[in-house]
């Protein structure tokens, strides 16, 4: 069973995704309100991959994700970012941070754990 | 997906709607704040908020809104990091949010989240039926009509009973007579409308005047029908409202070089429960109408290569797309282009940037206009039936579709028997009267898939799609007892009744469509030869 560490700041998000990923899923999911609550609950939960809002308040997803690759433990913890802006230039800039996938928002809450597990099926591709 | 998950995701949409209305407001007393006194940190928890509302919104379902989230998001994306805010910002962003609380409100009252939507669509399949009318032979015929399409109604003659059983159990339906629309009734029908999940009202009345009409009206009534015409057309309205399948959705395309502007107008006519397809390009427009089939054009004017006028003139000249109704969309308000556009065969011209609902109401009224239109050109005006060519033409079809899917399909032909003694004695009004009555009982006894016309004066054909030869002669013998059973009255209340012979062939036994319609003619032949009012079945 994967197991996914989930940030996300929007509380109506995280309720829908929930039943997206746990019931329709069958992940095994941790979430976090922010990127401090991320990196504080990782070492205990020690997830297979990460799920991160780009856009949260204080540390947001990238930044999280940075701070995470700069240990070695976590150097290639394979990662998906969650936007609602997908732009092209912001698209590379993550890309660039070697993530599985940038996930548009809104989804479609019976289709998010199907683009999850192709991500996941994908992450030999990424050099992970 | 199991019941219980779907059950929970259902709990979330619900309680997000109810959420949201104060969302609104609450982001709205954000930004009068922030307007009266702006702090960096007060505009990117601002900014954050509309964020927010954006990925949530679309994701429970309220595209229009999520839409209108994003356009405000993307302008405030760009100034927040700024360290003053400028008048003309705040008017923006005042203006911007105006729009989205408006089209929030807008969006929640024609459509909410899916599963208010889903809750409105039992509604329609809702098969019980409320009748409220005194005239007791009225009634029981209407009760059998609508029996026999499977509804169940019940009739209520006395105002307290109607407004008990409506508070216990709410219809799919509601038909009122309205002579016996007093005061009390009229507080019910309305109280009705302030429901949740509003029920259809249909009203009938001996009287067709304007004053009866605007009292059906101001109760809410969705039709009128006058008692003295045909229960056929009441009858089919009703399945109109309640069955399912003839809710199909209008498919739209929309022609705008405008890629964003394209989506947006798709997403607000997709949340009006429309199927929508959008193409960049004119110069594509033959190959999507080819795929796409849709029932109405939404076409830009100015866009390069081909501008809508042009686009609208040559789809004019060609036949097959003479009928598909067009409304115009531009930024242009110069009432003689308009003029040159409706000229060139637009049926309607809208303004940018255009209210969603107005939008909505544009497309809806036009192609709803052009199904009727195009109704008449297909039916029998006496039947409402089809019409010969479009028999023939539907044969064709039903047939290369029975051949393509490995099935069977019976063809019948129905021939009233002795029709010209009855047009001679009675006179022809009866004689009308007779083939309304055979059309009716045809409509209200066959299926939704099946074809019934008006084959020629006292002929009708029913294409029966998906039927093997024994399932059609048991049908029309149904059909024959209940037509024989009719009562019919002459003009000085004479009483008396007709029959009818059938002839029935079957495919693959005749595979095309001359030699079924030829061998269906020769065993209704053979029905009338051996004594009329019965059907037979031709083996090659």
């Amino acid at each position: 069973m994967i197991k996914i560490l989930y940030a996300e700041d929007e509380e109506d998000i995280r309720a829908i995704a929930k039943i997206a990923l746990e019931e329709i899923g069958g992940f095994t999911v941790k979430y976090c309100q922010n990127g401090n609550e991320t990196l504080q609950a990782i070492d205990e939960f020690q997830p297979d991959l990460l799920l991160l809002d780009v856009m949260m308040p204080g540390m947001d997803g990238p930044a999280t994700l940075k701070k995470l690759r700069e240990k070695p433990k976590y150097k290639n913890i394979p990662a998906i970012f969650m936007t609602a802006k997908i732009q092209p230039n912001e698209l590379m800039q993550y890309q660039e941070m070697n993530v599985l996938d940038v996930i548009a928002k809104p989804f479609d809450p019976m289709k998010l754990s199907e683009i999850i597990r192709s991500a996941w099926d994908r992450r030999g591709d990424n050099g992970h | 997906m199991d019941t219980k998950t779907q059950g929970k995701l259902d709990a979330l949409y619900v309680e997000y709607a109810r959420k949201l209305p104060d969302r609104i407001k609450q982001l709205n007393e954000q930004w009068c704040h922030i307007a009266g006194q702006w702090t960096q940190e007060a505009m990117q928890d601002f900014h954050r908020a509309i964020h927010g509302l954006c990925g949530s919104s679309g994701t429970y379902g309220y595209h229009e809104l999520s839409v209108s989230a994003r356009v405000l998001e993307v302008y405030l994306k760009k100034i927040v990091e700024d360290k003053k805010i400028t008048d003309e910002e705040i008017l923006k962003i005042t203006e911007l949010m105006d729009e989205m609380t408006k089209i929030f409100f807008i969006s929640s009252q024609s459509r909410s989240h899916p599963v208010v939507a889903n809750q409105i669509k039992s509604m329609k399949q809702n098969k019980l039926i409320y009748i409220f009318q005194k005239d007791k032979k009225y009634s029981s015929e209407l009760k059998k009509n609508l029996g026999s399409m499977g509804y169940d109604s019940i009739v209520f003659e006395d105002v307290l009973f109607f407004s008990e059983a409506i508070k216990k159990t709410l219809p799919g339906l509601i038909i009122v007579d309205s002579d016996y629309l007093d005061k009390n009734e009229m507080t019910i029908l309305q109280q009705l409308h302030q429901q949740d999940i509003p029920v259809t009202l249909f009203c009938i009345s001996s009287h067709g005047d304007l004053q009866t009409r605007l009292k059906a009206i101001r109760a809410g009534s969705a039709a009128f029908f006058l008692k003295s015409n045909e229960l056929y057309y009441l009858t089919k309205a009703v399945d109109q409202v309640c069955a399912s399948s003839v809710s199909e959705a209008l498919r739209v395309l929309i022609v705008d070089d405008s890629h964003s502007l394209a989506e947006y107008y798709s997403l607000i006519l997709q949340a009006a429960g429309m199927e929508v397809c959008y193409i960049t390009n004119p110069l594509d427009v033959l190959e999507a109408l080819n795929d796409f089939r849709p029932g109405l054009l939404l076409l830009d004017i100015y866009m390069p290569d081909c501008s809508g006028l042009e686009l609208a003139a040559v789809l004019r000249q060609e036949s097959s797309y003479a009928g598909i109704p067009i409304v115009f969309l531009s930024t242009e308000d110069d009432r003689f282009k308009q003029l040159a556009a409706l000229n060139l065969g637009g049926d309607d011209f809208l303004t940018k940037p255009v209210l969603p609902q107005h939008l909505v109401a544009a497309v809806r009224s036009r192609a709803k206009r052009a199904s009727v239109l195009s109704s008449y050109m297909t039916k029998d005006s006496l039947t409402g039936l089809l019409n010969h060519t479009n028999v023939l033409q539907h044969l064709e079809i039903e047939l290369s579709r029975a051949s393509r899917f490995d099935s069977t399909l019976c063809f019948m032909m129905i021939d009233i028997d002795h029709f010209k003694l009855v047009n001679d004695t009675y006179g022809h009004v009866t004689g009308d009267h007779v083939l309304r009555k055979l059309s009716e009982v045809l409509l209200t006894s066959l299926r939704k898939t099946d074809l019934a016309g008006r084959y020629g004066g006292e002929e009708f054909a029913v294409i029966l799609p998906n039927t093997t030869a024994e399932a059609a002669v048991e049908l029309c013998a149904r059909i024959r007892v209940q037509f024989s059973q009719c009562v019919f009255k002459t003009e000085d209340g004479q009483d008396f009744s007709v029959s009818f012979s059938a002839g029935i062939a079957a495919y693959p036994d005749f595979s095309d469509t001359k030699n079924l319609i030829k061998s269906a003619d020769r065993a209704l032949y053979q029905a009338k030869h051996e004594g009329r009012n019965r059907e037979k079945i031709f083996r090659g």
